[in-house]
Parts: structure tokens; C-alpha cells; sequence
């Protein structure tokens, strides 16, 4: 009766809010009652090396199968300069549902004490049990989940730690089609601490930018299949492309059944890798217009997400960048081309104040057209010192699909979330309640995590879809799935790593508006066929497996409402 | 540093009713130069010329742009609206105050100021740019080439202003009228690297790929450059050389304030701190060399020109000037090397050929080589005042005819010029 009577108060503070000036998207600051004792460290002293103000990514992903979507954090470790008596580490927390989470690194064993930079989630070894690739400054981990809560780091037998050098985001993907999820992992830039040296910006001590660096190639790891992985990255076409890498993200761009990457790079042209579908990569950044702003102009480009935002049936990609310039949305207009659309779309509106990161393409309001959000703060805890436009600490910014190829800035209308400030890197976007709506975690640097809880209250209908690959490999990475629900259709992807160097949104997440009933599923399989389904109930998660025909309903183990 | 200003005490000008400087404003020659001594110095001179000037908006001006530069907008925008509150109908202190909103991400605010601004003023330099920007980023394209269509009637041969109509055109998606403008974007300005980035996106909207590919294969050759550049840059980056730019940039505005007001010491003093903080700094140099001429201090001039021609290497200007300086201070061969300097750089200006020939007539050398070269200034500018030195060329190379025929010509341009007359009667009269 006690519980009744706090969700109808709940209900009741939340309608008033909202007639207090509150827009469709509510999104509420929880972070203090979810018991995250989490606090990131960049490994500064002070030195400013310049993998600080890089760090970090983060993961949300079931890693126990329980239905309930987990958070894993990465951390860097203290560089020359700094001391920690407790070393810090990467930290995983278990969802307890009711926004309750309980550290659980040191029993789950993936309290890797490296730099953490990027992190991806993928069943490697199809197991049925989400995996966790680990990209350092430093040697990478690469954790395989034994199923029972537990993790065994198996990096050195699987063969993808790659040495000494500077990570930044990572991606399983099929690259060939055989069924095994293979490996692409970012480099950000060749450094080694004796090619530091402090700097001054108006006198005041700053970071070093990448191009003051040698550009790294990436690695492209192929699946042998057998625990084991191969580095293809010559072979592939990928090491004759050297950059300064950032965020990435692995999607079938051009709608021709095989996933491409594409690698952001700070202050230079972003790389798109189209892949033949044989695992071949050819760089056509500059051809196909993703290479470079709408000005021709190199930004600093951070985060990266992928997704279909005006229902054209091509994938979109939206691009965080530093201070003072617009992110970068590149509107799909097929045929392998993209425009740069920010201008147009609006989608970079009141976020040129500062940095950008964490980013992703999520229906917040469940209207059925994806939103914006982004995630900032500075490189510089100082900055604004030297300019009082900029602060170290930000607040994000969430940018509404207005359903018509552009974007409102409703920050200031969505909930007291939005008004907590952060120095935010990664940022993730998963259900992490199983209400329906999909909630945010902003790793912030140097920080304790913000964790918003979306209560928005708009009766909208959705449905979320798990795939279960069966002859392609377990999690569907990679799959595209069209939903039609009356006069929408929308096409999302399984995506392995995207955003900031994070991983999020491994279960797919379609808001319907008004629609209550799904007409038809379309799933094509990486590298298998297609499965259809038709006349679906809405407002559930659905698991979907390869060569069925049929849904399965998920349930999780709770479903906490407030 | 010979650059370094000394202490010149109390002034003696009329004008000088202000405060006076304190002893602290002015930094020793042998004080270590560090960030914190230059950005302080720079704060010195907007205390110091608000403190002078009070109600005065250009002097406002300098604080605005002193706190501009230590990345004070919200105090940079105070001193433009104080501006304001001064002259409401300053055109500067609308740009500045739209300067300020743009910084902050006020874009419909900044479009209203700098639509303003243009209003009052408008030719004000970069006013209208700022407008366009601000109207793109606020999604009014149509609005933003409306401007930017006005600004090339106005300045059509600004590379910017052709560019961002060509930008407004193809944000409104009209590619093909969004070429003519970028492609002038690029005949004004060569290496116009991000207008042959738009110009490829234009046709391959169109459908032209093999033009597309052209301009792109030319915008990788540009970009590929200027990386490299910024990758050197960077490198050499140094931050207190960086600094001392913009505080040379706050002197100079500030000795223009004086000069303004005509305290010709402080405006000079101010000047030479800017030359001593920025060895590039042409402007500030520009003004002290002028001061000079105008005062007779030619042998001050001098090495301030010559400094001048080092910074801009490219320009004739500098050695034309330095010839005639060199000349006035009575070192002819100092002059003609100048002067055959600015001949080289320049051969299609009739001023070098014209000048030398000046110098070898005023120095009685080199005649027949003077009539040569009065000649050619006749050739590239048919000017009464080149027929004139024509005609004084033929007469002392005793072409009497021509003398005579060359100074019909000046009179024909300028009749009632008594100096040619005169020189017209006295050739009419030799035998």
C-alpha cells in the first residue's frame, strides 16, 4: 500500500513539473540513491599528459542475463606524477533494478588496473554470454564471461592485447561473414612520456593537442574462431590510414548487407572504412563527404553515434567536437554520400559553449524519431581562466527530433537531469529500469558518474528487441532490423561500441508513438537471411532468434515503476 | 631591445589633463618579459586611456578589446554597452556587443546586434560577415545571402564575402546557383581551400561527379598544405610570442586613441611598445613611420620602413617609400637600390619607374636611363603628372620637341596646373 501510494506521488510531482514548464522529455538526476560509490581518475598530477583529458568510456550491457542492463566503468590508473594507495580500476555494477546497483568488479574479476580509454561488448566466442574488450593506453584486456557472473581475462590467448600504445574506442564486428565477431580497435596517437612537454596557453599550463603527436594506425583483429583472433590490419587496408582516433562506430552505411567502420579522428579528417564484404577496407571519407565538416574543415572530433534519424532508411551518423565548433551531423543521402546537415537540422544547437562527447541517437519520448544527447565539458580545468565562455564542468545538452529533419533544444525543459553539470567523456543510453523509456550514464572525469532516470510521461507506445543469432554470431551484431508500425517505419542496427569510446544499447529500443500494434519485423542477419514477423503486441522487449520466425517475450527479473 | 620605451615624465602637452602615468606603467627594459608582465601592461593601458578619456567610446573600445583578449567577454560586453550608453549610435560597439553574443552561443541575439551595427555602419569592416554567420547558424539561410548578396555588390572582390553567399546558397540547397559565387571565391583568392570543398559538394549534388572530383582533388592539395602548416605551427607554437601579439594589438588601438585626440607623444609611445611586442606588426609600424614624415624625422623613419619591408617582403610599397626617404636624407644610392627594389616587385606600377627617374633627374646621374624610365610611367599611367616628369626628362636629355610635346599632354590633363603652364612657356621659349 506504502509502495501504491509513493508511485502516485511520484506520478502526481512528476505531472506537476511538468506543468510547471516541463516538455515531453523528463529525465531525472538519481545518481545519488543508486549506491554507484564510482569515482573516475585520469591518472593527473598535474603534468597534463595528454591521454588525461581522453579518459574515459563506459559500457551498459546484461552481463549476468538477468534482464536488467548493467554498468561497467572504466578508469585510468595514476601516471608518472601520482600515487593512489588504493590502485584505482575499472568497476562493474550490477543492477539490482529500482535504480539500485552494487559493485561487483572484484567477484566478477574485471577490475582491470590499466588506462582505460574504450571499451565494447560482444560474444566473441558465442557463447550466449556478453564479453568485454577493454582499449587502454597500455596493453588492452580482453575479459571472456564465463556465464556465472565471472570473467577471465584471456587476452594474451586470444592475442589482441597490442602492446604499448594509446587506445581509444573498439568494435567487435563481422567483417567477413563467417559468423564470428572479429575486432577493430582505434589508436588515438604515438606517445611515450618522454615526448611530453608542458605548455602554456595565455600562461596558464594546458594540454597538448594530437597534432603535436605521430597519427597511429588502428588494428583489425579476425575472429579464428577458436578463442583465438589474427591481426588482419595490414592485410584488411586499414594500417595504410594513420590518425589520431577517437570515437567509432561499426554500421552498414551503405545498406549493402556488410558493416563498415567509421573512425573519428581529433583534429583531423574522419576515416571511412567501407567494407568489400570480404573483410577489405577501403578509405572513402573524403569522397563519400564524412571526412570533414560542411566547411571542409578538420574538427576535433570526439563521439560518434549511428543511427536513422529522419527515417530515410539510411543510417545517420552525429559527431561531438570541441569547443566553439558545431558537431557534425552527416545526413545520409544514399549512394554513399553524406552532407553535413548541422546548419539545417539544427542539430547543434547550444552546444558550441564547449567540448562535446558521449552522444547518442535515442528516442527519449518514445514519439517513434530519435533525439540528440550530448554530453560536455572541458579538456582544461582552468579554461576559464582564459575564457569566461567556457566552464570545466557542463551541463549536457538534449536536442528533440521535431519529426521534420530538425532538432529543439529542449534542455531547459527536460527535467532537473539536465541541469547537473559533469565533465562528461562517455556517456551510455540503455533501459535500465525495463519502463519502457531509456535512461543515461554520464562517465564524468575526475568525477563521480551522473545517472539519469527518464520518467517522461507520454503514454507513447515502444518495443525493444534482443536478437539471438543462431548460425551468424549470438548477439545479432551487426543485424538490421526494419520496424513498420502503421505509417512508421524505422530501421535501427546492433551496434558493438559506439559514442564516446562506450558501449550502449545492445538491445534496440523503437518508440512508436500512438502506434499499439507492430505491422512487421524485418531481421536481416550479418551474413545470413532474413527473418520476417508480423502483427506484434507493443511495450515489451521481444527476443528475436535467427531462422525462427517468432518472437519470444523477455521478462526481467523485476520491473520497478515509480 | 632599442624597441623598449623609456619614461618621458610628466607630459607637456595642452591636452595632457589626465592623470599621470604611474611609474609602474611603464615596464623596465631589463625586466624579465613573462605572460603576466605583458597581460598586465595591457591592462595598464585600458586603466590608463579610460582614466583619460572617460566619456570617451573609442578609449571604451580599447578596455572591450583588452578584456576580449584575457577571454573576458562578460566584461568585454559591459565596456560596449557603456559604449552605447555613449554614442547609442555606434556601429563598433553593436559589432562588439554581437562579437560578444556569438562567443557565448547567442546567435539570434548576435544577428539582431550585428544587424544593427551594419545599419549604422555599413562598411563597418567584418559586420556584415558576422551577420551572415549568425544567421546560418540560427538556420536563416535565405536571410544570410540576402546579406552576403548585398556585400558582394558592396565589396566584390572580398574571397569571404563570395564564400559565404555561395555557403547560404547551398544550405538553401540551390547548387547551381551556389557555384558562380564560389567559384569567384576561388579566382579571388586561389587557395581558397574550403571553397573548393564546397564548389565538389555543389556538383555532386548536381550530379557532376567528374567536376566534383576536380575540385575535390585541388581542395587535397590545399588541405594537405595547410596541415602541415598547422602541424608546424603548432610545433612551434609559443605562447608568451602569442600574448604579446594581442597586447601589440592593444597598444596600437590605444596610440590611435591619442593620436585621435592629437597626443602625438603618447600615441607615439604606444605605437613603438606595439613594435616592440610584435615584430610583425605592421600596422603599428605604419602609423610611427607616418608620424615620422609627417614630424621630419626621417632618419627615425627609416629604419622603421625598412623593418616594414622585412615583415612584408611582397609589398612595393615600403621600398618606394624608403626611396624617397632615402633621397630626402641625401643617400642617393641607398634611394635607387630602393627604388629599383619597388620596380622589381612591382613592374606593372608606374610609381617605382617614376620615381627612379625623379631621383636620377633631382641627382643629375644617369639621364638617358631616367627618360627610359619616365617613359614606361607614361606607358602604364598616362598621368599629367608622369607627362610632367616626361617632359623634364626629354628637356634635360635635350629633346626639346618632346619636352614640349609631353607637357601639352600634362596640361591637356590638367589645365589649370600653373606649374606645368610655367614649364610649357619656359620649352615653348628655349631655343
Amino acid at each position: 500500500m506504502g509502495a501504491r501510494i509513493a508511485v502516485a506521488v511520484a506520478a502526481w510531482l512528476v505531472g506537476l513539473a511538468t506543468a510547471q514548464g516541463e516538455g515531453p522529455i523528463v529525465l531525472r538526476d538519481v545518481t545519488a540513491r543508486t549506491g554507484i560509490g564510482f569515482r573516475h581518475t585520469d591518472g593527473s598530477s598535474g603534468r597534463r599528459y595528454i591521454v588525461e583529458y581522453v579518459a574515459s568510456g563506459l559500457a551498459t550491457f546484461d552481463y549476468d542475463g538477468d534482464g536488467l542492463i548493467d554498468v561497467y566503468f572504466l578508469n585510468g590508473r595514476p601516471l608518472p606524477g601520482t600515487t593512489a594507495d588504493v590502485p584505482p580500476r575499472n568497476h562493474l555494477y550490477r543492477n539490482l533494478g529500482g535504480f539500485r546497483f552494487k559493485d561487483v568488479t572484484e567477484e566478477a574479476g574485471v577490475g582491470d588496473e590499466g588506462f582505460g580509454l574504450g571499451v565494447c561488448i560482444g560474444d566473441y566466442d558465442s557463447d550466449g554470454h556478453p564479453d568485454i574488450y577493454v582499449n587502454n593506453f597500455g596493453p588492452n584486456v580482453l575479459y571472456r564471461n564465463n556465464g556465472d557472473g565471472t570473467f577471465r581475462d584471456v587476452t594474451s590467448r586470444a592475442g589482441v592485447g597490442r602492446g604499448e600504445r594509446v587506445g581509444a574506442g573498439a568494435s567487435f564486428l563481422d567483417v567477413d561473414h563467417d559468423g564470428h565477431l572479429d575486432l577493430f580497435v582505434a589508436n588515438y596517437i604515438k606517445f611515450s612520456y618522454d615526448m611530453h612537454a608542458p605548455l602554456t596557453v595565455a600562461g596558464l599550463p594546458a594540454y597538448r593537442g594530437p597534432q603535436q603527436y605521430p597519427p597511429d594506425a588502428n588494428n583489425l583483429f579476425r575472429n579464428n574462431g577458436d578463442g583465438t583472433f589474427t591481426d588482419v590490419s595490414q592485410a584488411s587496408g586499414i594500417t595504410a590510414h594513420p590518425g589520431s582516433g577517437m570515437g567509432i562506430v561499426s554500421a552498414d552505411y551503405d545498406n549493402d548487407g556488410s558493416t563498415d567502420v567509421f573512425v573519428l579522428n581529433d583534429n583531423a579528417r574522419n576515416f571511412l572504412f567501407h567494407n568489400d564484404g570480404a573483410g577489405k577496407f577501403s578509405e572513402v571519407g573524403l569522397a563519400s563527404g564524412a571526412a570533414y565538416n560542411l566547411y571542409g574543415q578538420e574538427t576535433g572530433n570526439m563521439g560518434v553515434d549511428a543511427g536513422d534519424y529522419d527515417h530515410d532508411g539510411l543510417l545517420d551518423f552525429f559527431v561531438t567536437t570541441y569547443h566553439k565548433e558545431l558537431p557534425v551531423l552527416f545526413h545520409n543521402l544514399g549512394g554513399g554520400l553524406f552532407e553535413d546537415a548541422a546548419l539545417s537540422a539544427g542539430s547543434g544547437q547550444g552546444t558550441l559553449r564547449n567540448v562535446k562527447w558521449g552522444c547518442g541517437f535515442v528516442d527519449f519520448d518514445n514519439d517513434g524519431y530519435k533525439d540528440i544527447f550530448l554530453g560536455l565539458g572541458n579538456l582544461d580545468d582552468n579554461i576559464q581562466l582564459r575564457d569566461d565562455t567556457i566552464t570545466y564542468e557542463d551541463r549536457p545538452v538534449l536536442l528533440r527530433n521535431l519529426g521534420n529533419g530538425r532538432f529543439a533544444n529542449v534542455s531547459d525543459s527536460s527535467g532537473d537531469g539536465m541541469q547537473v553539470k559533469s565533465v562528461a567523456r562517455g556517456v551510455a543510453f540503455d533501459d535500465l529500469d525495463n519502463d519502457g523509456r531509456i535512461d543515461v550514464v554520464i562517465l564524468s572525469s575526475r568525477r563521480p558518474p551522473v545517472i539519469l532516470h527518464n520518467q517522461s510521461a507520454t503514454g507513447n507506445h515502444w518495443l525493444q528487441i534482443r536478437l539471438r543469432g543462431v548460425k551468424t554470431n549470438r548477439d545479432g551484431v551487426g543485424a538490421r532490423v526494419k520496424v513498420v508500425a502503421g505509417d512508421l517505419t524505422q530501421i535501427d542496427e546492433v551496434l558493438s561500441g559506439r559514442g564516446y569510446q562506450s558501449h550502449f544499447g545492445s538491445r534496440l529500443h523503437l518508440g512508436l508513438g500512438k502506434r499499439d500494434r507492430v505491422d512487421r519485423i524485418e531481421v536481416r542477419w550479418i551474413g545470413g537471411g532474413t527473418d520476417v514477423l508480423e502483427n506484434l503486441p507493443v511495450d515489451r522487449l521481444i527476443a528475436i532468434t535467427e531462422g525462427t520466425g517468432h518472437p519470444t517475450e523477455e521478462r526481467a527479473d523485476e520491473h520497478v515503476a515509480l | 631591445m632599442s624597441e623598449e620605451p623609456r619614461s618621458e615624465g610628466p607630459s607637456d602637452s595642452p591636452l595632457a589633463g589626465g592623470p599621470l602615468p604611474r611609474p609602474e606603467a611603464i615596464p623596465s627594459p631589463h625586466a624579465a618579459v613573462t605572460v603576466e608582465s605583458v597581460t598586465g601592461e595591457a591592462r595598464e593601458v585600458a586603466r590608463r586611456i579610460i582614466e583619460r578619456f572617460p566619456e570617451e567610446p573609442d578609449a571604451l573600445a580599447v578596455v572591450a578589446a583588452e578584456r576580449a583578449l584575457s577571454g573576458k567577454t562578460d566584461e568585454a560586453a559591459a565596456c560596449w554597452r557603456k559604449c552605447l550608453t555613449l554614442d547609442p549610435r555606434s556601429a563598433e560597439a553593436h559589432h562588439g556587443l554581437a562579437s560578444a553574443a556569438m562567443e557565448k552561443g547567442d546567435h539570434a541575439e548576435a544577428a539582431r546586434l550585428a544587424r544593427k551595427a551594419l545599419e549604422l555602419n555599413p562598411s563597418l569592416a567584418g559586420a556584415a560577415r558576422l551577420l551572415a554567420n549568425a544567421l546560418l547558424l540560427s538556420g536563416q539561410f535565405a536571410e544570410a545571402a540576402a546579406v552576403m548578396e548585398k556585400e558582394v555588390r558592396r565589396e566584390p572582390r572580398s574571397a569571404e564575402a563570395q564564400f559565404l553567399l555561395g555557403e547560404a546558397r547551398l544550405q538553401m540547397k540551390q547548387y547551381e546557383k551556389a557555384i558562380a559565387p564560389l567559384e569567384r571565391a576561388v579566382e579571388l583568392l586561389p587557395n581558397y581551400t574550403q571553397a573548393y570543398y564546397s564548389l565538389a559538394a555543389a556538383h555532386t549534388r548536381l550530379g557532376r561527379a567528374d567536376k566534383a572530383q576536380q575540385y575535390r582533388e585541388k581542395f587535397k592539395v590545399l588541405k594537405a598544405k595547410s596541415q602541415a602548416e598547422g602541424r608546424e605551427w603548432s610545433r612551434k607554437y609559443e605562447d608568451l610570442g602569442t600574448v604579446r601579439r594581442g597586447v601589440a594589438m592593444i597598444y596600437r588601438f590605444a596610440g590611435n586613441v591619442y593620436q585621435a585626440h592629437g597626443e602625438l607623444k603618447e600615441a607615439e609611445r604606444h605605437w613603438q611598445r606595439a613594435a616592440a611586442h610584435d615584430p610583425a606588426d605592421a600596422a603599428c609600424r605604419h602609423a610611427l613611420a607616418v608620424l615620422y614624415q609627417q614630424q621630419g624625422r626621417i632618419p627615425e623613419a627609416i629604419p622603421i620602413v625598412e623593418s616594414l619591408r622585412q615583415i612584408e617582403p611582397a609589398s612595393a610599397a615600403y621600398p618606394l617609400a624608403l626611396g624617397g626617404l632615402y633621397a630626402d636624407s641625401g643617400r642617393p644610392e641607398a634611394a635607387e637600390a630602393a627604388l629599383k627594389e619597388a620596380c622589381r616587385l612591382a613592374p606593372d606600377d608606374s610609381q617605382g619607374y617614376a620615381a627612379l627617374a625623379l631621383l636620377y633627374l633631382t641627382t643629375d646621374r644617369k639621364l638617358p636611363e631616367a627618360l627610359a624610365l619616365a617613359r614606361k610611367a607614361v606607358q602604364l599611367r598616362p598621368t599629367a603628372m608622369n607627362y610632367a616628369l616626361l617632359a623634364g626628362a626629354c628637356q634635360r636629355n635635350a629633346d626639346l620637341p618632346g619636352a614640349v610635346a609631353a607637357i601639352k599632354e600634362a596640361l591637356q590633363r590638367e589645365p589649370g596646373n600653373q606649374q606645368y603652364r610655367r614649364m610649357y612657356e619656359q620649352f615653348k621659349t628655349q631655343p
